[in-house]
């Protein structure tokens, strides 16, 4: 135990000491009273004095007990601390874990608030340790899947205190990397300066990504880190970790889910599994875990199969109480069951007829230049995503081809361009100059880009391919040497994909990247783009974009676990990154299903397995933390004043005892 | 306590009618002055015969029992019982102490003084009314019949605790009583006896085969009781009399002690008492006065 401001406490002592017995020595006021004679008196005050030997103790004993609690007034004011190692003038950043492994409840009540408390001593300790003037700087930094700095470093420990109070809680994954980065400069200014260094508590359980690959430059820090959560004994904890639903490519009514469950018990566990849909429950299957092991958590993959053409929230869920609740249920937005309709506008190229035919296309529909140009363009567009029934033999199309031909007005969906531009202000299709080379390469293409994806132009030669004008927000796909060959272009919310040249100039055909291609372009533009499976969820600390085709002002609101909005610009509405899981809802009417109702997953097995790591590695060049949670410093001056109170209530039960009798 | 007394409030109509029947009797046979109602040890002139002696010259002749000499030739007087008075001399003190209590303490010897004073003058006995502080302050002698019964209430009834407060001086005020008393007879004492001096000196000055002393020590509840007076807490006690102060914090074990003490000091009087030949009683002033002088006079024998 060490005393944090002994001198405060002796100059009060000093003072108070001597006054006490001052006082106690001062004659006590004593009300006067006439009696007949004072002889009984006196010899009953005598009588008493001579027999009782500790009579002169008794007479003081109030005065013993008025010292006591003064004494520990004093040795409150002193403030004495379990822990003495205090870092006066010393800057520190306090990071505090606030993902979704920290809502469990091992520690009561939850891992958050249990750091929230560590860092309230965090920062006591930092005050005991500093007088005034002598500032030491701390700065508060909650970190999820971001890093938000809460308080910017100050010595106002009001301030300091607020913003440990302020942080909530989230179901998002612990990016500790984020936060490392954020305080990166600070550290670096605490080297430059050549001073100590910044002191970094990083208040969390272990659960959380660290830096790969380049770590953030910490030699001006001094990482340490304060575990928060139970280590005696395995979490108990069943968590949902992968989930996703599929439909049978032949047979779409069907559905097959999957997930996999984690168990970090050290027993096996019997769960039941629950699969709900729109609210009602459709399977219940009794599951077995294995227990955790050296290996980590004990898994079980579990499957469903049932069928279902329309659309539906799906809801998967157990039944054991654990200590998360954020990852115990799952949830997806079933798209409904329908075929890729698929249009082809132009020559009956038999190539591209094969290769999307090949990317499990089952209905492409064949229309000339005039044909396409007669119909009625509202019919070019799917219906919505509920009412869809399964397969109808006019139902709108999921893509366009145009092969050599440009409409007279963009195509409302989707659509991919050979050798022809939609008329889009700025975008343009230039023929080849005659001075250029007859046969040409591409140059460079976009590799990582979810339509070139496995695709190699290496060899592809290209006859006359031209060049593309762009506008400036387009995406450059590929380029020759003249100029952009491919492109990406959005217009009111409609993805438009144009390429240069004609494929029978090429022999691109011929490669096995044409069909990866196609079938690539397929999946990105015939599925609207949010997921390339049959369900649509989130998980937390992403960000969704909801299409709003046409809108360009306003807001979107939507409901749920916590409250977003976001402002429409260009057709889109983009989503601040989901805090917590659940199900977000607007009632918004612009908001097209699935939007309406977007699910919210964690789906992580770092944050479902909740055993805290003892310890953090940061980056080869910088220390790993230790478990130190003996750095905090424990103040103990209320204890001090609880036991001055008792003493003060045995004081006034002894002294009312005299008085009344 | 300056209250007005009334005769009323001294001696109530059915309390004299009891009183009535009470007279005062001395445990001692004592010499009487003149003829009374009572039966003295010498030989005198009531109708009742008591013995016979030989006539010597100089005897009435009218008491020669004639039928006697007529039958054995030799003179005889015959004797009777006298009859004679009993002197009865009542002291009450009247110091500030007694002054205390509620009812007061003054008030109650008055009371007692009252009662006795009327039985001893409705039977002809000489009463003699004696008011005390640290000497005599005021007194009513020879007081015989019951004629002078309201100059008695009236003089009791004046008696107030002198203003000039002295601490109370017993053994100078029973010097006195017995100089006072040039005749045998009874003395009763009413005090509460709280007197800083020595007391077996005042009873010494008492003890004479001449007189038979009565001490009837008054106190009040408040004083065997003294958490019920308010006697609570950290307190400096002024004394009534010589204001001398002792500064007290009560508890339990001090009142304790002091109840213990007021024991010892009652058991020190009645010793101090016994050993001088002195009848004594202690008598609260929550017990009826009526019942004092009714039941436990009687049984001391001062009234039969």
């Amino acid at each position: 135990m060490s005393f944090l401001s002994p001198v405060a406490a002796l100059i009060a002592a000093g003072i108070a000491i001597p006054l006490l017995v001052l006082l106690y020595f001062l004659k006590l006021r004593r009300r006067e009273v006439t009696v007949p004679s004072t002889l009984l008196w006196k010899r009953a005050v005598q009588d008493l004095q001579v027999n009782s030997p500790f009579q002169r103790l008794r007479r003081n004993l109030l005065l013993l007990l008025q010292l006591l609690i003064l004494a520990a007034l004093l040795i409150a004011m002193a403030r004495p601390a379990m822990q003495a190692a205090s870092h006066p003038g010393q800057r520190v950043a306090i990071l505090i874990d606030r993902s979704a492994s920290m809502n469990a409840a091992d520690v009561s009540p939850t891992r958050l608030d249990a750091a929230r408390r560590a860092a309230l001593d965090l920062i006591d300790s930092l005050a005991s340790g500093t007088l005034p003037g002598q500032a030491g700087a701390a700065m508060i930094i909650g970190f999820a899947d971001r890093a938000q700095v809460l308080q910017t470093p100050t010595s106002d420990l009001t301030l300091l205190r607020a913003a440990v109070r302020s942080i909530q809680p989230t179901d998002q994954l612990g990016n500790l990397d984020a936060a490392l980065r954020v305080i990166e400069p600070y550290a670096m200014q605490a080297q430059a300066e050549g001073g100590q260094p910044l002191i970094v508590y990083i208040i969390s359980d272990g659960r959380v990504r660290l830096p790969e690959g380049q770590a953030p430059s910490l030699h001006g820090a001094d990482l340490r880190y304060v575990r928060i959560g139970q280590t005696d004994s395995p979490p108990d904890n069943v968590g949902i970790v992968s989930f996703a639903a599929r439909r049978d490519l032949d047979r779409p009514h069907l559905v097959q889910v999957y997930a996999r469950l984690i168990n970090t018990n050290a027993a096996p566990t019997r769960i039941n599994v629950m699969l709900r849909l729109d609210g009602q429950t459709a399977r219940v299957e009794p599951v077995s875990l294995p227990p955790a092991g050296d290996a980590g958590p004990g898994q079980q993959p579990v499957q469903f199969e049932f069928a279902l053409p329309g659309a539906a929230l799906l809801e998967l869920s157990h039944d054991h109480a654990d200590l998360l609740t954020s990852d115990n249920t799952a949830r997806l937005n079933l798209a409904p069951a329908r075929r890729r309709r698929v249009l082809l506008v132009g020559k009956a190229n038999a190539f591209l007829q094969r290769a999307i035919r090949s990317a499990g296309v089952r209905e492409l529909v064949l229309m000339s230049p005039d044909q396409y140009e007669n119909q009625d363009p509202q019919r070019l567009t799917r219906a919505g995503w509920r009412d869809a029934p399964v397969s109808s033999a006019d139902d709108g199309f999921d893509v366009i081809i145009f092969d050599g031909y440009a409409p007279k007005e963009p195509p409302p969906v989707n659509s991919l361009f050979f050798n022809a531009a939609p008329p889009i202000e700025g975008l343009a299709l230039k023929p080849s100059n005659t001075d250029e080379p007859q046969t040409q390469v591409v140059l460079d293409w976009q590799r990582d880009h979810p339509l070139l994806r496995h695709v190699v132009l290496d060899d592809v030669l290209l006859s006359s391919p031209g060049r593309l004008a762009v506008p400036p927000d387009a995406v450059v796909l590929a380029v020759g040497p003249a100029g952009p060959l491919m492109a990406q272009v959005q217009h009111q919310g409609v993805w438009h994909i144009i390429i240069s040249f004609d494929i029978l100039q090429t022999n691109w055909p011929l490669y096995v990247s044409f069909p990866v291609f196609i079938s690539n372009a397929m999946d990105t533009l015939g599925l609207g783009g949010p997921t390339d499976e049959a369900g649509l969820f989130y998980r937390t600390g992403e960000i969704a974009v909801v299409p709003l085709a046409g809108l360009d002002q306003g807001q979107v609101r939507y409901t749920g676990p916590a409250p977003l909005e976001a402002r429409i610009r260009q057709g889109q509405a983009i989503l601040p990154a989901f805090p917590r899981v659940g199900v977000y809802k607007t009632d918004d009417d612009r908001v097209d299903p699935p939007f309406d109702q977007i699910p919210v997953n964690l789906l992580d097995e770092m944050e479902s397995n909740l055993t805290p790591l003892d310890q953090l590695q940061v980056g080869a060049a910088t220390a790993s933390g230790q478990a130190t949670t003996a750095a905090i410093q424990r103040e103990i001056w209320p204890w001090f004043i609880w036991a001055a109170l008792a003493v003060l209530l045995t004081e006034w039960l002894l002294y009312t005892r005299r008085v009344h009798l | 306590m300056a209250e007005t007394t009334t005769t009323h409030d001294l001696l109530t109509p059915e309390f004299i009618q009891q009183l009535d029947r009470l007279d005062v009797l001395s445990r001692k046979i004592l010499w009487g002055r003149l003829q009374g109602e009572r039966r003295s040890k010498k030989r005198g002139q009531s109708v009742e015969f008591a013995d016979y002696r030989p006539y010597t010259v100089g005897d009435d002749l009218r008491r020669i029992d004639w039928n006697l000499f007529a039958r054995l030739d030799k003179l005889f007087l015959r004797l009777f019982m006298e009859e004679e008075d009993l002197s009865v001399t009542i002291a009450i003190d009247i110091t500030a102490s007694m002054d205390y209590g509620d009812p007061p303490k003054l008030l109650y010897a008055k009371r007692l003084a009252a009662a006795l004073g009327y039985i001893g003058l409705a039977h002809y006995n000489r009463v003699n009314l004696l008011a005390f502080t640290d000497r005599v302050a005021d007194q009513l002698p020879s007081l015989r019949g019951r004629r002078p019964i309201p100059r008695m209430l009236e003089f009791l009834q004046r008696q107030q605790p002198p203003q000039s407060q002295a601490a109370g001086n017993l053994a100078q005020v029973c010097k006195h009583i017995a100089l006072l008393q040039r005749q045998p007879g009874i003395v009763v004492l009413i005090s509460d006896f709280f007197d800083k001096g020595d007391l077996a000196q005042a009873l010494r000055y008492l003890a004479s085969d001449r007189l038979d002393v009565y001490a009837i020590q008054v106190l009040s509840p408040q004083e065997v009781d003294p958490a019920r007076g308010g006697i609570i807490g950290d307190l400096r006690l002024r004394d009534v009399e010589d204001h001398d102060t002792a500064e007290v914090s009560i508890s339990p074990a001090l009142l304790k002690r002091y109840q213990a003490n007021l024991q010892a000091y009652c058991q020190h009087v009645r010793e101090m008492c016994l050993k001088r030949g002195v009848a004594y009683l202690v008598s609260q002033t929550s017990v009826p006065p009526e019942s004092v002088v009714l039941t436990y006079l009687r049984q001391r024998g001062l009234l039969g």
